[in-house]
């Protein structure tokens, strides 16, 4: 019988850092099956990846902490068991998408537990967050490291980020329903990291592991707090309701940072005041850097950056707590409301942005503003300031097939009022106001899902088709695509005065005697500026048109008869949108040219002079 | 505000049950007691010599510095001489041996005072009979008495230490002398009301407590939350008027004395006679049979466990003391004094320290409100003005924040260390 001897005290509370981190560890796996059932849904391929994803993470982060522990002649079980390398890789699993390919994820996984935990002392030494690291690492240099056959849809994040953050309230209803709504966000099925989607789960697990001892509840309660509270200000100094708040906090990352990183006892304050400020700065960081740096990743940054501050706001927090407690409720309070309100200074410069381009689309072919769309002939019937109204023809009008005419069916032009913003030349607000085609068919064009496509759509822009009512959707494309081209079917490209010396290009007059003559006009090809057309070997002839003038004196109409000129370049003047640009024009005026096409344009200004000159005789 | 701050306390499983409510034994008389002659540093005056007879009750020697303290004889029979064994701080101390005769026969003619005795009257016979801080300190009781700006006195019957139920007991056993010595001390310290702290838990006793102080309209019995460190003065202070001092109790106008000090003094007044007879609660994970135990002063601690059938383990750690803030001794021949209330025997068992996860449990529960993990940082890293700032002589080594570190660390221990360093600077 042996007394030993040991210090004061010798008694011990039940709770040890074995049992927290195996807490922890639970509750990381319970948001991680959730993020396994939302792979799921989206194929075996997904799901299979996750669990390999999963599985690499904590078999890279085990084997690191091996050789380590071999390498510093440590017990290796034990050294494993203490050092709990699993949590860092379950985390840093739990922030990449489900795409992100395995050898990625390897890398980050070893270098985040070598140079962010292991060399600064193993467990309890670290400074920054290890699964931040990895996951700064991934972020830097493995973004497009993901699986090409697993396709994702963008995060709700990047999509807001993409335009701009700060969106009108329209526009941001549209962007909520692409998601889901705001219960769509916080129950979780939506894309995004396997394990940030579901706010609802993160909360559920967050009470657990705060009753449980695990973590400080007052991290995540004002990291949130504060980002729901900023949001809500910026929000409503621009007309967004509390919706807009929600989604702040609900997506991002924001909950699981809140819950799984910032309450990382390891890398925050020792005091309750100095966790307290520390999760207050780290939501003034995410907000700012969400609005003013424009990143999607927000809440990753701001996680490291304020690690970086917890030496100094435990060296502000310093001394006998009993006699700071008016000191600290001082800083603590100051802290929060600076951190709420500097985003009212904030909102201050930011704008909304009307433009959002949902990401749900049709499921039709993919059209383009750059194809020819000519066969629906677009027309301008009114322009006020930067809205138009123009007409094209639909399905029942270009009648392919003669299937139209065929059923016996009265069909009209589809009608579209279209409002274009001319600093960016993209459309801004675009209503289908009549419509021609087939009920039944092509009418699945009047529906959100095919409209919203159409703002911010710009010339380089491309929309899909409502699968089965192409001819439809197509309609609509060329009326946008005239609207774009501000009224003009054609790229102006200078001016001629009607009224000059056309010789050149030979116009042969013929009058019809009821105000029409038919002129027949030498073209590009004939006129042969440096012997180009010649060389080519190509044969040309004669543009003829058929041009009618008014009483007046001046065009009334312009209708091409021949092309005789090169197709691919010149044909762009047969567009009847061209030759209308001739109404009303007498040889005082000047007439527009079309870019890329001089030669021939001119030959029509030709045609029109001859016209012009016949019956003034 | 814990919300700020941290609750400077916390709940421990007491394991009370062991010891709270079982037979009381009384340790079979020994052939020797030795009476430790130690109070600290001070300097002690041996009255008798070898081959004096004595009796229970005789003086025989004592403390003659800034404090005078009286220290009696606990047995009757022969003075053998002085001999030096382990203290309770593990250094051998002084003891003075009394051949017991057996017959326990008492001192006859001893003084006993009337509670009609003014304030002065009952102060002095606090310094005569040598009545001493029973709660485990040991501070020299008149002393504190040795005031006038007392508006509050309170009674410490709290007992926050895990496994001990002394002062539980005693009160039981001993309500009538219990109620006399509180009221003298209501009159020594010329205090406007009394308060009784007691834990909230202790459902049997408070109606109990409030039926014996039913005709005292100053005295109240005020139920406080069953936390360790509520025995802590300055804890107990705080929960009961809420405020704050610096050093000492009186700068906010009270005068704390433990309960058992009270119902010794109770005694002393009625019977004449000071302490010689203590209980101690042995109890723990390690001993046979845990009960409370009746034994003179000067009982060596093997006896107590004798009578406690002897250690069901084969390592363990004695203390004296509470298994928070007791200290283990390494032999058994170690004596019970005069402040002795517990002798708690815990298995031992190797804990393995992991790495500080700095979690901030140590600062949200110190009593006193300081920062232990800094301290222990701060010393290891030598940043001595850091040190200064964070105030670790203001440490009274409960041993909260070892208790309640998840990675099992010995932070009380790194507190001791700072502190004798910053002791070391401050005597240069």
């Amino acid at each position: 019988m042996e007394l030993k001897f040991k210090t004061a005290p010798h008694y011990r509370q039940k709770l040890s850092t074995k049992r927290i981190m195996w807490d922890l560890t639970l509750g990381l796996l319970v948001v991680y099956a959730f993020g396994l059932y939302n792979a799921y849904t989206m194929g075996q391929a997904y799901l299979t990846n996750a669990i390999v994803l999963m599985v690499t993470a904590v078999l890279v982060a085990l084997v690191t902490e091996s050789v380590w522990a071999l390498f510093m002649k440590k017990n290796v079980l034990e050294y494993l068991s203490t050092s709990f390398g699993w949590v860092t890789a379950i985390i840093l699993t739990l922030m990449v998408q489900v795409n992100t390919e395995p050898y990625a994820l390897a890398v980050a996984t070893f270098l985040c537990i070598f140079f962010g935990k292991l060399v600064f002392g193993g467990f309890g030494q670290n400074i920054f967050n290890p699964a931040a690291v990895g996951r700064a690492i991934i972020f830097a240099s493995f973004a497009g490291s993901v699986s090409a056959d697993l396709v994702t849809t963008a995060t709700p994040t990047t999509t807001i980020n993409s335009a701009g953050w700060l969106l009108g309230s329209d526009a941001f209803n549209t962007f909520l329903s692409d998601f889901g709504g705001i219960t769509g966000l916080f129950v979780g099925n939506y894309s995004g990291a396997i394990g940030e989607t579901s706010a609802l789960l993160i909360l559920l697990v967050g009470i657990y592991l705060v009753i449980r001892e695990v973590i400080d509840w007052r991290v995540p309660v004002t990291y949130i707090g504060v980002i729901f509270v900023s949001t809500l200000i910026i929000g409503m100094t621009n007309g967004l309701g509390v919706s807009y708040a929600l989604f702040s906090i609900f997506t991002g990352g924001v909950m699981f940072g809140g819950v799984f990183m910032l309450t990382d006892p390891v890398t925050n304050p020792n005091t309750r005041s100095g966790r307290i400020v520390f999760a207050a700065i780290a939501a003034f960081l995410t907000v700012l850097i969400r609005f003013c740096a424009n990143y999607p990743e927000g809440v990753l940054f701001s996680i490291l950056l304020v690690n970086i501050l917890t030496p100094v706001i435990d060296k502000v927090f310093d001394g006998k707590q009993v006699l700071r407690e008016k000191k600290n409720l001082a800083i603590v309070t100051s802290t929060l409301v600076v951190a709420c309100l500097a985003t009212t200074a904030l909102s201050a410069t930011l704008e909304t942005s009307d433009t959002y381009r949902s990401i749900n689309v049709p499921t039709g072919k993919t059209i383009n503003v750059a194809d020819d769309l000519s066969k629906y002939a677009p027309q301008l019937v009114s322009q006020d300031g930067n809205t138009y109204v123009i007409n094209a023809k639909g399905f029942g009008l270009v009648d392919p097939d003669g299937i139209a005419s065929a059923s016996g069916h009265t069909y009209s032009r589809n009608e579209f009022t279209i409002t274009v913003d001319p600093e960016t030349q993209t459309i801004t607000d675009f209503e289908f106001t009549t419509f021609g085609d087939t009920t039944g068919f092509g009418d699945v064009c009047l529906e959100d899902i095919f409209i919203n496509q159409f703002t911010g759509l710009g010339l380089e822009g491309s929309v899909n088709c409502v699968s089965g009512a192409t001819y439809t959707s197509e309609s609509a494309l060329a009326a946008a695509k005239l609207a774009l081209m501000g009224g003009v079917t054609y790229t102006k490209g200078g001016e001629a005065a009607i009224g000059d010396d056309w010789s050149t290009y030979r116009a042969e007059v013929t009058d019809n005697g009821d105000g029409s003559y038919h002129v027949t006009v030498r073209g590009f090809g004939l006129v042969d500026p440096d012997g180009i057309a010649s060389a080519s070997g190509h044969t040309y002839s004669r543009n003829e048109f058929d041009v009618t003038i008014g009483e007046d004196g001046t065009v009334s109409s312009v209708v091409f008869a021949k092309f005789g000129d090169t197709t691919g370049f010149g044909d762009k003047c047969m567009d009847q949108g061209y030759l209308d640009s001739f109404k009303g024009k007498g040889l005082a005026d000047n007439a527009d040219l079309i870019s890329g096409a001089t030669y021939t344009a001119e030959s029509v200004v030709a045609a029109v002079n001859a016209a012009l000159t016949a019956a003034s005789n | 505000m814990s919300f700020l701050i941290g609750p400077m306390q916390k709940h421990l499983n007491g394991q009370k049950e062991l010891t709270a409510h079982n037979e009381i034994l009384h340790v079979a008389p020994q052939e020797r007691v030795y009476i430790p002659l130690a109070m600290g540093n001070a300097k002690i005056d041996v009255l008798v010599k070898e081959n004096d007879l004595v009796k229970v009750g005789t003086q025989i020697a004592a403390r003659n510095d800034h404090f005078y303290v009286p220290i009696f004889a606990s047995v009757s029979g022969r003075v053998v001489g002085i001999e030096k064994r382990m203290g309770q701080a593990l250094r051998p101390v002084d003891h003075l041996v009394i051949e017991s005769d057996g017959k326990m026969t008492k001192e006859e003619g001893l003084s006993t005072l009337s509670l009609d005795a003014d304030s002065e009257a009952i102060i002095a016979f606090m310094k005569e009979k040598g009545l001493v801080g029973c709660g485990g300190a040991g501070f020299p009781t008149y002393v504190k008495y040795q005031t006038d700006k007392c508006e509050t006195l309170i009674i410490n019957a709290v007992e926050c230490e895990p496994f001990i139920t002394a002062d539980a007991r005693e009160i039981e056993l001993h309500k009538e002398d219990f109620k006399r010595g509180v009221m003298a001390m209501l009159k020594a310290s010329k205090a406007k009301k009394c308060m009784v702290g007691i834990k909230e838990t202790k459902k049997e006793m408070i109606p109990q407590l409030v039926e014996l102080f039913k005709d005292q309209d100053l005295i109240s019995v005020c139920p406080v939350k069953d936390v360790y460190p509520m025995g802590w003065e300055r804890t107990l202070l705080y929960a009961l008027i809420g405020k704050r001092y610096d050093k000492l109790p009186i700068e906010v106008g009270c005068i704390v004395s433990n309960a058992t000090t009270a119902i010794m003094l109770g005694q002393a007044m009625e019977s004449g006679m000071p302490i010689t007879e203590k209980m101690v609660t042995v109890s723990g994970d390690a001993i046979k049979e845990p009960h409370n135990v009746l034994c003179p002063v000067g009982t060596p601690f093997s006896a107590l466990i004798a009578t406690c059938g002897g250690f069901s383990k084969d390592k363990v750690e004695l203390i004296a003391g509470g298994p928070m803030m007791g200290s283990a001794v390494t032999k058994d021949e170690v004596c019970v004094g005069l402040a002795t209330n517990a002798v708690t025997v815990l298995e031992y068992k190797e804990i393995k320290e992991l790495n500080c996860l700095r979690c901030g449990q140590c600062v949200d529960h110190c009593p006193s409100g300081l920062e232990p993990v800094n301290i222990n940082n701060a010393f290891k890293a030598n940043d001595i003005d850091r040190l200064e700032k964070l105030r670790p002589m203001d440490c009274i080594e409960c041993g909260m924040c070892t208790y309640i570190c998840p990675s099992k660390i010995e932070v009380t221990e790194g507190i001791r260390r700072a502190k004798r360093a910053m002791a070391l600077r401050m005597k240069k």
